[in-house]
């Protein structure tokens, strides 16, 4: 793809975006199931409260969230050298729900604290699924991360379960039973924006450093023969995808297959270069989430988990991919 | 041939991974401008480790290594990654980048921190393919190549970095003979153009047909090292490879065989050829 054509699909995948955002604000189940007029918004007051409370974060979150992990995703198979990774495989997401699981039923559930909580478990997910991945006795590279992941992954939702068993039904269960769904029904504006510096600060972080992305994609050797520092850099970009991941889980909960999906999808659109490939991925990402996000408040009266509805599409899309082109 | 000053050296540089076991032992040698080296040996006695110390990712456990007559550690990451390029044994790419896309990845010695590389690079990138004679394989996906033009390629991301020093890892070990003739005359031709070349191979025919010296390695240590007439001979191939060959003279060119019958006769040598 040349220059130029690049840059043209990514203007127009900017503005379906931004249509898609703004249609999405008179998308919803009020005053009936699909379409709020103009016209009702500035007569009825209840409506534009409701736009402006309820919608308007929530759409901003769901693309947010699309693009934290998709870019994430990217940022992970990149740096592992392994296009079958994503947040959700490599312990990152279930930590992160574990963490965030353990801070509401023992420390407290303000916001920060539970970001805090998601963001070391996330982190310690991701070691762990590293470390068991140099040590495993089977297979590739590649299957040993995914393996490791599997495990790590496993062993905290056996965590988050055992949370769920001790915490209270009434006050502490419903929140924690978020997370492992994953969701964006209790968004507003006052959870929505404490978790917007860190995300905005690890996305800045990784669209700046995109070239080095494709520099540390490659063979050890060959990424310090060029005058990079791989064992710094990637630890500064794994903080970042890391740290984005985590805010984001901590609003939303476990959205699964999105950080898999959006950027093989990114990949077969623009190429693999990350030059193009990140910034599609940011945007490809924002649009998954946003559309799925839609359907899931809008297709039944009570709200469909969004987590269900990326895995369902996800996992969907990723069969086709690798069944029609392979991994790429 | 040689300017007056190597422009890399090693004096008595040990190596060791764990402390306990020296991988490389006493190693001293010298390369100079726009000269061919050849690191002869059998698999396992240390050529790959003697690269990866000359480009730095590990430091010698004793002894120095000068990089363009100042100490390596003296370099910058930067500084040194323009002047040596490295072409590895193996580079898996896991994601399917363009060749020119992979090709202006040689271009990141020049860039500053955060910086992309901008149209001087894309022309930087472009000459590099021109020069191998692989301009048509530009927009290429690097998945869609065969064993020869991959090998190219990575040989062009290593000219695009543009730097004085170029270290190949087995650079011939997996090709064919079309593949490994083009590959080796690409090398003398990079030479002369000044570039110094220090190559590793396990396979002394490579070595005859480009080197202008040759160092003979086995388990860490330097056996012989000089020019190649003086280096390549029967006898001390026969030490460094601990197995019976031969060194035969075939129409003024030497070549190598495994001694496998004792009466081997040169008249078949002469047909086979």
């Amino acid at each position: 793809m040349t220059w130029r054509s690049a840059r043209t699909g990514f203007f127009l995948l900017l503005l379906a975006l931004l249509v898609a955002a703004v249609l999405s604000v008179f998308f919803g189940r009020y005053p009936r199931p699909g379409w709020l007029s103009p016209d009702r918004l500035q007569t009825d007051p209840l409506a534009a409260q409701l736009v402006w409370n309820l919608r308007m974060p929530r759409i901003a979150a769901a693309v947010l969230v699309g693009a934290a992990l998709s870019a994430s995703g990217l940022t992970l198979q990149m740096l592992f050298r392994n296009p079958l990774v994503e947040p959700g495989f490599l312990g990152v997401s279930q930590g992160a729900a574990f963490g965030a699981a353990l801070s509401i039923l023992y420390l407290s559930r303000s916001a920060l604290t539970v970001q805090a909580g998601a963001a070391v478990f996330a982190l310690l997910g991701l070691w762990l699924t590293y470390f068991l991945a140099e040590r495993l006795r089977y297979g590739g590279w590649i299957l040993r991360m995914v393996l490791a992941g599997i495990a790590v992954s496993a062993l905290f939702s056996a965590g988050v379960g055992m949370l769920k068993y001790l915490a209270d039904p009434l006050t502490q269960l419903p929140e924690i039973t978020f997370w492992l769904l994953g969701g964006l029904w209790s968004t507003r504006w006052g959870n929505f924006l404490p978790i917007l510096p860190l995300t905005a600060l690890s996305l800045t972080v990784l669209f700046l450093a995109r070239w080095r992305l494709n520099v540390l994609s490659l063979e050890e050797e060959t990424a310090f023969s060029l005058g990079a520092a791989p064992g710094r850099e990637r630890l500064v970009l794994l903080l970042a995808a890391v740290g984005a991941t985590a805010a984001v889980v901590s609003l939303a909960g476990t959205v699964g297959w999105v950080g898999l999906i959006v950027p093989h999808l990114a990949r077969r659109l623009v190429g693999a270069d990350a030059r193009q490939a990140l910034p599609t991925s940011l945007l490809l990402g924002g649009l998954f989430v946003l559309l799925c996000d839609d359907l899931a408040r809008t297709v039944s009266a009570g709200e469909v988990p969004l987590g269900i509805l990326t895995s369902l599409f996800g996992a969907a899309a990723f069969l086709v991919i690798l069944t029609r082109f392979g991994v790429k | 041939m040689a300017d007056h000053h190597p422009i890399l050296s090693l004096h008595n540089v040990w190596f060791s991974y764990n402390g306990a076991h020296d991988v490389l032992q006493d190693i001293s040698l010298e390369a100079y401008p726009g000269t061919v080296n050849a690191v002869l040996g059998p698999n396992g006695a240390g050529k790959s480790t003697l690269l990866h110390l000359i480009l730095g990712l590990y430091l010698p456990r004793r002894g120095e290594i000068r990089v363009g007559g100042r100490p390596l550690t003296a370099h910058s990451r930067q500084s040194l990654s323009r002047q040596i390029a490295l072409v590895p044994q193996r580079e898996h790419i896991p994601f399917d980048f363009r060749v020119l896309e992979y090709v202006l990845l040689g271009r990141t010695p020049h860039l500053d921190f955060l910086r992309m590389p901008g149209p001087e690079d894309v022309r930087a990138a472009r000459r590099a393919l021109e020069q191998l004679g692989i301009d048509d394989l530009a927009d290429r996906r690097v998945s869609a190549l065969s064993g020869g033009e991959h090998q190219l390629v990575l040989i062009a991301r290593a000219v695009a970095q543009e730097t004085p020093i170029l270290l190949l890892d087995e650079p011939t070990a997996h090709l064919d003979l079309a593949n490994k003739r083009r590959i080796l005359s690409l090398l003398r031709g990079l030479a002369a153009q000044g570039t110094t070349i220090l190559f590793t191979t396990h396979d002394p025919d490579t070595a005859l047909a480009v080197a202008d010296t040759c160092i003979l390695v086995r388990a860490g240590r330097i056996l012989h090292q000089g020019p190649v007439a003086d280096v390549l001979t029967t006898e001390k191939l026969t030490q460094t490879y601990e197995t019976p060959l031969r060194v035969l003279s075939v129409d003024g060119t030497r070549v190598v065989l495994l001694d496998f019958a004792p009466h081997y006769r040169e008249s078949d040598a002469d047909s086979r050829r």
